[in-house]
């Protein structure tokens, strides 16, 4: 087990207004998630000495432009001018996942008491992912011509070679969208918090890259959500109950760029990020509680949860069924709704959840006696994160 | 659930390359899109891959091979990523595979696919070099015959002077395994 367990928490949490129009420059939903968070743990903004972020566009074609379309970790610095700051970091192997585990890594060594670590996404004008123009250089230049474009087409094939090779339905999906979009009327700060999904919605609407339809993908929004994380005996002495980390793993397993729709490779980052986050915290999956699992396109949930042990290669499709990842099921699964019912924010609202849950702090979503809190940060494959979160140390 | 069927005519790719082999043209010629009509973003070679696309011109399949291992990889890499050789060359593959993956492509963000949507992108895996998996559209063919394990074959796309892409058909001859 890993010395460090339970040493480091999640203290408070923040969000922004989450909308489909980039009205607001993406940097005030920034500020507004870091201020929130920082206010739930009711610490002063003079009181933060460390920041980080992934702050990349998942977006092709649109330009990266600071404070406009990302929130970098200087754009941070030069709204917020801490007096106190310390340390900061900005990662990029490892989505915004790797930020937290950095962030902790960082506490733990001393280098600064109280992080803030924020995850701000941009919806751009037109559409999201796009194709390269007249030319297609690098990695590129081996999918778009064959009208490959982004991530979603990428996680496609895997789906289809998944489904014919396990002899699997694509019409059990259903069953996550509709359990997930309700767990989102639990979520007041979600996009589809209000709107209701049914069984007729989701069979009714458009394919968008079969086996995806509409609701398999996660809708693009603007907005951003925030964490203050810090040594465990500080969090005890801040407003809201710790959620203490028990253990983190990241994904040992690259692809190469160009390279797409090898399932085994989702297969293979999700187990190795697993595999350290069992060992170090000591756990389980039939220790696990509750778990959220990314879902930013509704397959990478079912190789999450049978590349991190929930349940055996080819049946995730079946194990989601029977109300089995409802909030009083066996294992509530994106109890936030997940990014299906929160927008496209990446993974760090689910290890608020995450957080939240181990906490006993979800409100009407808390799963009863929830202790250990199971989190897949993003897809298993590129950038995969996973995490466990508890209330009770041990 | 099966993606909808489209209602729109179809033909052939008029500069498919073909030099043994004709496509015969059915009645699925109707769940075929036109792509004589699609504008395809141009590869852009450099010095990994300059070798595939200079074959490819000449209507020859040519992998990456690892000269110390005998690997095939595709896409070309700076080294071999079985044996972390780099004594790395392009030769010649055989164009039989099967369909490792596919996607439907429904969604038209890009005007420049309008034409064909929906249509069928897809990984192949070459008998001759497992693992090294390609990316193509199936021609000839209506998308519904896009399947995991299906038996396709290499054919030449000509874009322009400089770049022909490798595609790919459903397999006029079952192969002997």
């Amino acid at each position: 087990m890993w010395e460090n367990r339970c040493k480091i928490a999640i203290s408070g949490v923040g969000y922004s207004k989450v909308s489909r129009s980039s009205e607001i420059p993406l940097a005030a939903h920034a500020l507004a998630a870091v201020k929130d968070a920082v206010a739930d743990s009711g610490l002063r903004m003079e009181d933060i000495d460390g920041l980080s972020t992934y702050p990349e566009l998942p977006a092709t074609g649109h330009a990266e432009v600071d404070g406009i379309s990302v929130v970098s970790v200087n754009c941070m610095m030069a709204m917020l001018k801490l007096p106190s700051l310390t340390w900061h970091m900005q990662v990029g192997s490892n989505n915004i996942g790797g930020a937290v585990q950095t962030a902790a890594n960082a506490l733990l060594a001393g280098m600064c008491k109280y992080v803030v670590v924020w995850r701000a996404m941009h919806n751009p004008k037109g559409t999201y992912q796009n194709l390269p123009g007249a030319q297609a250089p690098g990695p590129l230049q081996f999918t778009a011509p064959y009208g490959f474009g982004g991530p979603g087409q990428h996680m496609a094939v895997a789906y289809t070679r998944y489904l014919e090779r396990h002899n699997q339905s694509r019409d059990k999906m259903v069953t996550l969208a509709l359990a997930q979009r309700k767990h989102t009327q639990h979520n007041p700060h979600a996009y589809f918090h209000g709107t209701p999904l049914t069984r007729e919605d989701y069979f009714n609407s458009r394919m968008v890259a079969y086996p995806f339809c509409l609701f398999d993908c996660d809708i693009p929004v603007q907005g951003a959500v925030a964490i203050v994380m810090t040594t465990a005996d500080r969090a005890r002495d801040l407003k809201p109950k710790p959620a203490y980390l028990a253990g983190y793993g990241q994904r040992l397993h690259f692809e190469v760029a160009g390279r797409i729709g090898s399932l085994a490779n989702y297969m293979e980052g999700g187990a190795s990020s697993a595999k350290l986050t069992w060992e170090r915290s000591g756990f389980t999956p039939k220790d696990v509680d509750v778990a959220q699992i990314y879902d930013g396109f509704s397959a990478s949930v079912i190789y999450g949860l049978e590349s991190y042990g929930f349940c055996k290669e080819g049946e995730a499709l079946d194990f989601i069924q029977d109300g089995r990842i409802e909030l009083d099921g066996e294992l509530p699964l994106n109890t936030f709704g997940g990014s299906l019912g929160t927008g496209r924010i990446h993974g760090l609202w689910h290890i608020i959840e995450g957080a939240l849950q181990a906490s006993g702090r979800a409100g009407s979503r808390q799963v009863k006696g929830a202790n250990v809190s199971f989190v897949g940060a993003s897809a298993p494959i590129v950038t995969g994160t996973t995490f466990i979160f508890v209330g009770e140390p041990y | 659930m099966s993606p909808c069927r489209p209602q729109r005519p179809v033909a052939m790719p008029a500069a498919l390359l073909d030099p043994n082999t004709v496509c015969c043209l059915t009645e699925d010629d109707a769940v075929m899109g036109d792509w004589s009509e699609v504008t395809r973003p141009i590869p852009v070679p450099n010095e990994w891959t300059k070798p595939f696309w200079d074959a490819a011109r000449r209507g020859v399949l040519e992998l990456q091979r690892c000269q110390s291992c005998g690997h095939f990889q595709h896409p070309p890499y700076a080294t071999c990523l079985k044996c972390m050789s780099i004594d790395l060359k392009f030769e010649p593959v055989g164009g039989s595979g099967t369909i490792y993956a596919y996607t439907i492509m429904n969604h038209s963000g890009d005007k420049r696919f309008a034409p064909v949507v929906p249509y069928a992108s897809i990984i192949v895996e070459l008998d001759a070099a497992p693992g090294a998996l390609l990316a193509g559209n199936l021609l000839g063919a209506p998308y519904t015959e896009a399947k995991v394990g299906r038996r396709v074959e290499v054919i030449f796309e000509r874009l322009n002077d400089d770049i022909t892409l490798p595609q790919f058909r459903l397999a006029v001859a079952t192969p002997a395994e």
